[in-house]
Parts: C-alpha cells; sequence; structure tokens
C-alpha cells in the first residue's frame, strides 16, 4: 500500500474529475456490494426486516429493491 | 464549464458519431474524431491534417479496417444490454485504486466466499439490471421514489442524454476529450490574470487533435503513422491551441 499521505491526496483530490471518479466508484462498489450481501443474507435465512436494520433503511425499501428471483 | 466545445469541435464529434455509425461502429473511437477533423475544411484541425498529407477516404479506410470494438469482451461475459458494463469496471477500478481500494481484490475476496462476479451488471441497478422480466413481481405495487429521471439507465450513474442516442464513446475517446479538457485547465493556470484566463479558448479543434496525437487508439494511430512528420503535425496543432498573438 502506498503511503497515507498519498493516497488521502487523492481522495480529497482538487482535480474535480479524480474526485468525483472516485465517488461514481464508490457508489458502483457500494451497489453491487449491497445486491450480492443482500442476497446472501436472505439465502441465509435473514428475514428482510433484520437486513433492514443493519443497512438502517426501511422494511420496505430493501425488499423493493432487492425481492426479485 | 471552463471546457466549452467551439464549433469546430463540436462538428467533429457530431461527424465522428456519425462517421461510426456509418462504418457500422457501435462505439466512436479517436480514430473516429480524427475523421470528424479530416471532414471539416474549415477547421484548423483540417488545415494541420492537410499540410501533413491526410485526407479523409485514406483515412476512413485506415480506421475501418484498425478500429477496435472494446465491447465484444462484455457481450461474452453477459447477455447486458449496457455493452459500456466492462470499461466502466475498468474505469471505475482505476478511481478506487487512485483512494486505496483494490477492487480486483475487493472482487476476488467475494468471488471466493460468496460465489458472485462483482463485476456482473457493474454500475446497473438491481432494479433495471439484466432481466427486467422476472421482477416484475417485486414491482407491481412500487412507488418509484426517485421517480422518473432514471430510465434506460446506467444505474446511480444517472440516466443517458436523451438528446444523445448515437453510439457509446470508447474508453480511448473518452481519455482523449479528458487529456484535451486538461490541456485547457493547464493554459488557463498559466495566466495570472482572471480576466485574462477566461479567453483561453477551451474545447477547439486544435486541442483535440494535440490530444489525438497522444492517443494509443489503434485506429488513430494507424492514420496519424501515414502523416508526412507526426512531431511536426503535432506542433503545428498545438501552435492553434494559441490564441492570436496581439503583442
Amino acid at each position: 500500500m502506498n503511503d497515507a499521505a498519498e493516497l488521502s491526496e487523492s481522495a480529497a483530490s482538487n482535480d474535480p474529475e479524480q474526485g468525483l471518479a472516485a465517488v461514481r466508484a464508490l457508489r458502483a462498489l457500494a451497489d453491487r456490494l449491497e445486491a450480492v450481501q443482500v442476497r446472501n443474507a436472505r439465502e441465509q435465512g435473514w428475514s428482510w426486516q433484520a437486513i433492514a436494520d443493519v443497512l438502517q433503511i426501511s422494511r420496505q425499501a430493501v425488499h423493493q429493491k432487492h425481492s426479485r428471483e | 464549464m471552463q471546457s466549452r466545445f467551439d464549433t469546430e469541435s463540436r462538428i467533429a464529434v457530431a461527424q465522428a458519431a456519425d462517421i461510426a455509425r456509418e462504418l457500422g461502429h457501435r462505439e466512436v473511437g479517436p480514430g473516429h474524431l480524427l475523421l470528424g477533423l479530416l471532414a471539416n475544411p474549415r477547421g484548423t484541425a483540417y488545415a494541420a491534417l492537410r499540410d501533413h498529407g491526410l485526407d479523409l477516404d485514406t483515412a476512413r479506410d485506415l480506421v475501418a479496417r484498425h478500429h477496435v470494438e472494446a465491447e465484444s469482451e462484455a457481450d461474452q461475459a453477459n447477455e447486458s444490454d449496457d455493452s459500456g458494463e466492462a470499461s466502466d469496471y475498468a474505469e471505475d477500478r482505476d478511481a478506487l485504486k487512485a483512494i486505496g481500494i483494490d477492487l480486483d481484490r475487493v472482487r476476488e475476496a467475494v468471488r471466493a466466499n460468496l460465489g458472485e462476479d462483482l463485476a456482473d451488471s457493474w454500475a446497473t441497478r438491481p432494479e433495471r439490471g439484466r432481466s427486467r422480466s422476472d421482477r416484475r413481481r417485486g414491482r407491481r405495487h412500487h412507488h418509484d421514489h426517485e421517480g422518473q429521471r432514471h430510465h434506460g439507465g446506467r444505474g446511480r450513474r444517472g440516466p443517458r442524454s436523451r438528446r444523445y442516442d448515437g453510439p457509446r464513446f470508447s474508453r480511448e475517446l473518452r481519455a482523449v476529450l479528458r487529456d484535451a479538457r486538461r490541456a485547457t485547465l493547464r493554459d488557463r493556470l498559466e495566466v495570472e490574470d482572471r480576466a485574462e484566463a477566461r479567453r483561453v479558448p477551451g474545447m477547439t479543434g486544435a486541442r483535440l487533435l494535440v490530444a489525438l496525437t497522444r492517443s494509443d487508439d489503434p485506429a488513430a494511430r494507424a492514420v496519424l503513422a501515414t502523416a508526412a512528420g507526426l512531431e511536426g503535425l503535432r506542433t503545428q496543432a498545438e501552435a492553434a491551441t494559441k490564441p492570436a498573438r496581439t503583442d
């Protein structure tokens, strides 16, 4: 891993191109991880309510977003 | 914005998309942009290209022969309707690397522990990813809180522009445009006086041409390799990016 100073410099880059791209990429990553993790939780028998509690969103919201299959 | 496209560069980009479509390509690449500049005899970039022995017809044949579609990988990996998925993933991987996240390692860990590929449906929201039909059930009484803004979308990255429904820009082309934009910013930073800085030209045909001479894209390189002196071409294009001197 690079040294911390260099990393934080990129994360808080004042080049909007770089900073915004990092934000977008983090969102894409979070979205994908959420889908994978919710599916895994359901397969392990978690209730929608339990998943919603951890994600701190409403049960309806989780269900609506992930209930297909 | 700092980098407004001037008329020449706008025409070049529009022409590039038209030419890509004519050639039956699904992506607009740097090669097409070069053709777009060559198709406009009134442009400053055209003058530089012609001075170095390039012409539209020859160049078009070269682009037709050397254009590489970056999408085939994504097409094989899944039947997604978002053909840019693979390149989106690669782009996001680079962006995350800059803040210390190794996306490939995360992907590897997820594959090992959960048996899923993160790159599948990358940057598409669960609601409207791949198989629309099988989620009808979940959506029947669905109040779309996000409203109608994100349709036919790229997930959280927002909707595709409705004004533009031509072929997509390739990763290499986006890199070229970024390069040209950065050049504008650099030039502006050199000028002390703010009012003066605002007069530094934004995106011009010449700037696009300079950026194109630096591209690794095979089609663009094939065309530029036929130029009589690539260095000279770049120098002439660079000179054309400077505003007319009054001193």
